[in-house]
């Protein structure tokens, strides 16, 4: 696949897990079409010197989202993952819900659903900003 | 077009609700669950539906437990702060009654089903695992799958989801089939809500699939 056509592939895919935010499979397919794509970068330029894992190591320094994707696609067992949880909302925040959540959260005890990426020291982040902060890295690295 | 009029639950407590009597003999009775905006006028154009179709059907007004008399047409996210903080006191458990007291108000026509869309999806799931007189369940698109996951039906049940729902994982969706593979589970190209015919997220082609087979669901265990 040339770079062009993996990055409308990339974009059709978020497109798809925008449209169903609360689907951990879509954001991994995301997460796995970025990581390719970084893949697919190196291979384009690098020259039979070059070394890939170098070249991942790099952008990871430089491109903080892009680490994060990079890591959960790795798939290792101590690594990164994607999990759908309830998170509690706020009475004060619930004017910034969407309809769906807000119908749901209500006879849920105030929570609504995220699918968050759980980074390998516990720290937490939610899925599609971060996803959305690496294909915008990944157009300027 | 039905009636107004008000039910008693077993432990006292009344609350509103909305009837709707077919012509003829009925097929039996349809209990009907509202969504988070109470029993309001797309609520009651479906018990009319269901009246339509042959059936005694109600719609109990699930929120008067929390706030008397509560329906509103109003979608808009200005309403979202006033409803969750009122939600607070809501409790499934006096729900049930609710529920109860609307399965006995029309148990005379028969064998008596529910139906029930979004809270009323969920609340469909869970009268289906505790009975309540019911002989069949037809939910749509009830959040919090990880809140009613573990409480398998006791009686006949299916369920629709979108596929494009905003407030329920469709992996959730994925392990309530995998976890009841005799419950039929349905899951369309459509939003949440996608039944509701006020609201944008309607999607005529997925709510017509969807009430056909819950009038099919309905015709072959109620009658």
């Amino acid at each position: 696949m040339s770079g062009l056509d993996h990055f409308a592939t990339l974009q059709v895919a978020f497109a798809d897990a925008e449209a169903a935010p609360l689907s951990a499979k879509r954001a991994m397919l995301v997460a796995m079409l970025i990581d390719a794509a970084i893949d697919s970068r190196f291979a384009a330029s690098a020259d039979a010197t070059g070394d890939l894992l170098a070249f991942r190591a790099d952008i990871a320094t430089r491109a903080p989202a892009l680490g994060d994707i990079m890591a959960l696609a790795s798939l290792r067992p101590d690594g990164p993952r994607l999990v759908t949880e309830a998170v509690e909302v706020p009475i004060a925040d619930y004017a910034s819900l969407s309809t769906p959540d807000f119908m749901v959260s209500l006879y849920n005890d105030h929570t609504v659903q995220r699918v968050l990426l759980i980074r390998a020291d516990g720290t937490r982040a939610e899925a599609h900003p971060l996803l959305n902060a690496a294909i915008a890295e990944l157009k300027r690295v | 077009m039905g009636e107004k009029l008000t039910l008693t639950a077993s432990d006292g407590f009344t609350l509103n609700a909305y009837k709707a009597e077919p012509k003829g003999t009925p097929r039996g009775g349809v209990v009907v669950i509202q969504e988070v905006w109470g029993v309001n006028n797309w609520v009651r154009s479906v018990v009319d539906y269901y009246a339509a179709e042959g059936y005694l059907a109600i719609a109990p007004a699930m929120f008067d437990r929390v706030d008397f008399g509560y329906e509103s047409e109003n979608y808009a996210p200005d309403q979202f702060v006033i409803i969750g903080e009122m939600m607070k006191k809501f409790d499934h458990a006096t729900a049930r009654l609710d529920v109860e007291a609307a399965v006995k108000a029309v148990a005379s026509a028969g064998k008596v089903g529910i139906t029930g869309f979004c809270f009323g999806g969920s609340t469909s799931w869970r009268a289906a695992h505790f009975g309540l007189g019911l002989s069949a369940a037809s939910g749509y698109y009830g959040g919090g799958v990880a809140n009613y996951i573990d409480m398998a039906p006791t009686i006949p049940l299916e369920m629709h989801y979108g596929d494009q729902d905003h407030g329920i994982p469709v992996e959730q969706v994925e392990q309530l089939k995998a976890k009841y593979p005799d419950v039929g589970i349905y899951l369309y190209h459509a939003e949440h809500g996608f039944c509701c015919s006020d609201r944008g997220s309607y999607n005529k082609e997925a709510a017509n699939a969807a009430t056909a087979r819950t009038l099919a669901f309905f015709r072959q265990h109620i009658g």
